[in-house]
């Protein structure tokens, strides 16, 4: 026997496992072999070493399991300040009549229909992330509405509607994302699927074993690791993809879907499909919810550098600059930020950089309060045209000028200018907090 | 009762039911998480959502008898997800209320009294090459000695033979035993 093999055996029969080599083989080879003995004395000493070591992080499993009980608890009876209908269920013996209140018809596939998956559906899949208002949800059409706002967690077999006015965005488990314009009516289930009744939604179908399947009347659109918009009308949808490779398919047809196409789709069939001029402007409706999430949002700053990027003179331009003179105080941050990037670059192409002009424009009209300090950091900006327009942000936003017209920001030599950059740099310094939203 | 009667309780609305599948397969499922993620919060996280997609996915289970090494497969692929991810998309369950965050329950007060304090600076050190280990040997390790498991239901739950777990174990052993000075450990 070499002690490689001995090496293997000794573990093995410190472990109580069949050893490859016979009993006797291995006591042989102890008696002649010394480091194999010391290896057999020293495995022990660290097997009892890591049992003791390893019991102290089983304690916390104990632990562990309380937790997963407790929340199993609490989601057989949520709390019923968020959700009224939860009344019934918990006044009711648990899973017999919860059975007949929640169970919706569900897809043949994927599922034994003779095990109602009841304590299933009651389990949350996902929650409202954001909404820029409050919105509603029910179990199904026996329920009432409810009124629930960001942060409700979601059941399975739930039903949302948002008002005309307010926007939301759902995050399901699977890390799917789904974003409702104004007026919408969806109901999510666990296993992927999410039925569209009315409105408009955006979907980012996360990448799994199975697609992400949205339902809107007979029409069921696939999709896995894509992004889609789609609008009900009356009987027609309109399927913009903006990324992946969703496909549809109605009662006796299928068809995939093209990225970057619009497509509008009927009963029968796609009935008309086109390249979708600009695919920022398509979903623009969801800016609204992007500002939310922060100004350092990646997408949202994403999406406002497309914006800027798109604004090159052109007839179109007008538009770009209306979503980001919409986006409001979300986009300057990210303005600035872009504006900054080029002032200490001074090639040819930073200095005849349009979109950079163009962002210092939209700064001055919409810069707010807070980004006083970086207006004054602009006034050193080689680019005229930048302290221009940052010397008109900073005399709308304090009403100091002493007398000096942002216009003279533009000339390449401004003594007077330095002394206007000091006393805003004070008014920033002495202003209460109460000068601030 | 056995794992399969529990599933069949559940599917018929016991929750309670489930809650005894849960205090008896936390510890497997743990011990899975930690050994294809590491200790730490992210593997308590990892083990909690399997328990709970386990309750979600009961349905689909089609031998009752085999939760325990069903629900070590869905550890195992919610593990890969994360890992793959590197991103919490799943439902965190960190924000479930709990007293202590694994780092607090794993303190001095929870050792014994007598505990002697070199001894288990010690094993904190072994602790920590544990987890130094390369990914499959820490696994096997880690299985090993959470669960105690046999050869044979660490390899029905890895997908390998026998022989490549006691391989990856004497390994383990043999890396520890040097990195912690031979003779030592």
């Amino acid at each position: 026997m070499d002690c490689k093999q001995t090496a293997a055996d000794l573990s093995a029969r410190m472990d109580g496992e069949t050893t490859a080599a016979p009993p006797a083989a291995i006591e042989q080879h102890l008696a002649d072999c010394r480091d194999c003995r010391t290896l057999d004395a020293d495995l022990h000493k660290q097997d009892t070493d890591l049992r003791a070591a390893f019991s102290r992080r089983r304690e916390t499993i104990a632990h562990l399991a309380d937790r997963v009980v407790h929340a199993l608890r609490e989601d057989h009876n949520p709390r019923p300040t968020v959700l009224r209908w939860w009344h019934l269920v918990g006044s009711i013996a648990a899973g017999f009549v919860l059975a007949i209140a929640l169970l919706r018809p569900l897809p043949p596939a994927n599922h034994n229909t003779t095990h109602t998956p009841v304590v299933a559906s009651m389990l949350p899949i996902g929650h409202v992330a954001l909404a820029t208002g409050p919105l509603q949800m029910r179990a199904d059409d026996s329920h009432p509405w409810s009124t629930v706002s960001a942060g409700t967690m979601i059941p399975g077999g739930s039903w949302i509607q948002t008002p005309s006015a307010v926007r939301c965005e759902i995050v399901l488990d699977d890390g799917s994302r789904v974003r409702l314009n104004g007026g919408t009516e969806i109901g999510v289930w666990p296993d992927r699927r999410v039925q569209l009744a009315r409105g408009e939604l955006w979907t980012s179908a996360s990448e799994a074993n199975q697609p992400m399947r949205l339902c809107a009347d007979d029409l069921t659109f696939r999709a896995n690791d894509a992004q889609f918009n789609v609008r009900a009308d009356a009987d027609h949808w309109f399927v913009t993809v903006i990324d992946g490779s969703p496909d549809v398919a109605g009662p006796d047809w299928d068809a995939p879907l093209q990225v970057g196409e619009t497509m509008r789709i009927s009963h029968d069939g796609v009935e008309d499909r086109y390249c979708e001029a600009d695919l920022l402007l398509a979903t623009r409706w969801m800016n609204e919810l992007l500002v939310r999430r922060g100004v350092d949002d990646p997408e949202l700053v994403g999406r406002i550098y497309a914006l800027l990027a798109a604004m090159d003179h052109t007839q179109a331009s007008a538009m770009y600059e209306r979503e980001l003179r919409l986006l409001g105080d979300g986009s300057a941050p990210s303005l600035v930020r872009f504006v900054r990037s080029y002032c200490s670059n001074d090639t040819a192409a930073a200095r005849t950089c349009i979109q950079r002009k163009e962002a210092a424009r939209i700064l001055g009209d919409i810069a707010p309060i807070q980004t006083v300090p970086d207006l004054i950091e602009l006034l050193q900006c080689s680019d005229t045209d930048v302290r221009y327009h940052a010397a008109r942000a900073l005399q709308r936003l304090t009403k100091v000028d002493l007398d000096i017209p942002a216009a003279r920001f533009r000339q390449p030599q401004c003594d007077p200018c330095e002394r206007v950059g000091h006393t805003w740099q004070r008014w920033w310094e002495e202003s209460p907090d109460s000068a601030f939203p | 009762m056995v794992d399969g009667e529990l599933v069949r309780q559940t599917l018929a609305g016991r929750t309670d039911a489930y809650e005894e599948l849960v205090r008896r397969w936390t510890p497997r499922v743990t011990a899975v998480c930690y050994a294809r993620v590491g200790y730490g919060s992210a593997a308590e996280d990892l083990a909690q959502e399997t328990l709970v997609r386990g309750l979600r996915a009961l349905p689909s289970l089609a031998d009752h008898a085999k939760f325990g090494s069903w629900l070590c497969g869905i550890a195992i692929r919610t593990c890969l997800d994360w890992l793959k991810a590197k991103e919490r998309t799943q439902v965190s369950f960190g924000t479930l209320a709990r007293d202590k965050s694994p780092d607090e329950m794993f303190t001095a007060d929870t050792a014994p009294a007598d505990a002697d304090a070199e001894h288990r600076d010690e094993l904190d050190r072994l602790l920590a090459e544990v987890d130094r280990l390369p990914p499959r040997h820490r696994e096997a390790l880690t299985l090993f000695y959470y669960e105690d498991l046999s050869y044979q239901e660490m390899a029905e739950i890895l997908g390998v033979s026998t022989a490549t777990i006691n391989a990856r174990l004497t390994q383990a052993r043999n890396m520890l035993r040097e990195r912690m000075g031979a003779g030592e450990a």
